[in-house]
């Protein structure tokens, strides 16, 4: 037996008749695969659709503490400096979640078809989930400082507290040092450690066809 | 773009299976030795096929297609199975999709797919393809690597086969 013979035997034998597949089965397995991702997707898009309701939802109450006081009010300079700060660091907010679901869709399209292309998007993935969940996680934790701030602010201008007088609710600092625990301490370091090895064991295989 | 219709896509994933399987189960043995491997590997592939359809646009056969889409999803198939190890995730194999018939391939074909499985995973793409007669320009495509690359790791291969059939002659 010699290569040629082998490889003679490669090019002329077919597996096809030692397997069967089970056709009805497989399209039930491709419909729940479908079904499971555009689920998954489904949620990604309302969580970003809701945080960014949210963050607009601020933006328009710090606007109208600003721009709508009842008649007996005077908007002292306070007002105006936290109308403004809200409005832009919602809008800011709101637009770096824009920015960030945007910069996925065009990394995806700077990769071809081949196998090196698929482990460099593979990598590039990984690496975006571990990055873009930190940013992710950042902006939950500014959204819920803004929020926070601004549910007690126009709680008190509502009832017409002057600035001094603020009776601050410790509401909104347990929800921020809350949600700032869940997102450093659980979520970040679960999702890099998740996506370490497997970014490593890729990075290896990227080594290797490179011929390293 | 409109996404094309589930119906449209199921009959061009069957005729693409009706014709090419055997390249498809190639991919699968070679990445995967037990059957249940083999079962889930091959659920994936045919996943990511069923999934690469729209992006099909004809600039290479459907038999290159299915090749790259097929071990792209093998050389990253670890995975599922990587969750399971830790204990994150039951592994969830589709018993009956991939029937085994009893028969057993050519002797010869069965000491090459052991072989294969001894390579490291990026050169089995590479030995899959110089075995199944692609070009080594088609190849350097396929594996996004240099053609001199290509043809380093091809004459490795080479070498490393020529070399065990010497041994396994000898003894």
């Amino acid at each position: 037996m010699n290569l040629d013979d082998v490889m003679g035997a490669w090019r002329s034998h077919d597996l096809s008749p030692l397997f069967g597949v089970d056709q009805t089965l497989l399209h039930q397995v491709l419909r729940q695969e479908q079904a499971r991702a555009e689920k998954q997707l489904r949620r990604m898009r309302w969580f970003m659709n809701v945080v960014t309701v949210v963050l607009l939802i601020t933006a328009a109450l710090f606007l109208a503490i600003m721009i709508d006081p009842k008649d007996d009010d005077v908007l002292v300079v306070w007002d105006y400096v936290v109308g403004i700060v809200g409005v832009v660091a919602a809008i800011v907010l709101a637009g770096a979640l824009f920015a960030l679901r945007r910069s996925r869709r065009v990394r995806d399209q700077g990769f071809d078809d081949s196998v090196r292309d698929h482990l460099r998007r593979h990598i590039s993935q990984l690496d975006d989930e571990s990055v873009g969940e930190r940013r992710l996680a950042l902006i939950v934790v500014a959204a819920t400082l803004v929020c926070g701030s601004a549910i007690s602010i126009a709680g008190h201008r509502i009832n017409d507290v002057p600035w001094g007088e603020f009776d601050w609710s410790p509401l909104p600092s347990v929800l921020i040092l809350l949600c700032t625990y869940l997102v450093l301490f659980r979520w970040i370091p679960r999702a890099r450690s998740r996506n370490l090895a497997r970014q490593r064991q890729l990075e290896a295989l990227l080594k290797e066809l490179d011929g390293q | 773009m409109t996404p094309m219709p589930d119906s449209e896509r199921d009959r061009i994933f069957g005729d693409w299976l009706a014709a090419h399987k055997g390249t498809l189960l190639k991919v699968v043995c070679a990445y995967a030795s037990e059957h249940a491997d083999r079962q889930d590997l091959f659920q994936e592939v045919a996943l990511q096929i069923w999934l690469s359809v729209d992006a099909y646009r004809g600039d290479s056969g459907v038999k290159t297609w299915m090749y790259r889409v097929a071990l792209n999803a093998a050389i990253s198939w670890t995975r599922k199975q990587e969750r399971h190890q830790r204990g994150k995730q039951p592994l969830e194999i589709v018993d009956g999709l991939l029937v085994a018939s009893g028969a057993e391939a050519d002797p010869r074909v069965e000491w090459l797919y052991r072989q294969i499985a001894q390579l490291k995973a990026s050169d089995r793409s590479v030995a899959l393809l110089m075995l199944d007669g692609f070009a080594y320009k088609e190849i350097a495509a396929i594996a996004g690597i240099s053609d001199g690359n290509v043809a380093v790791k091809i004459n490795r291969i080479k070498a490393t086969l020529t070399a065990q059939l010497a041994k396994e002659a000898a003894s």
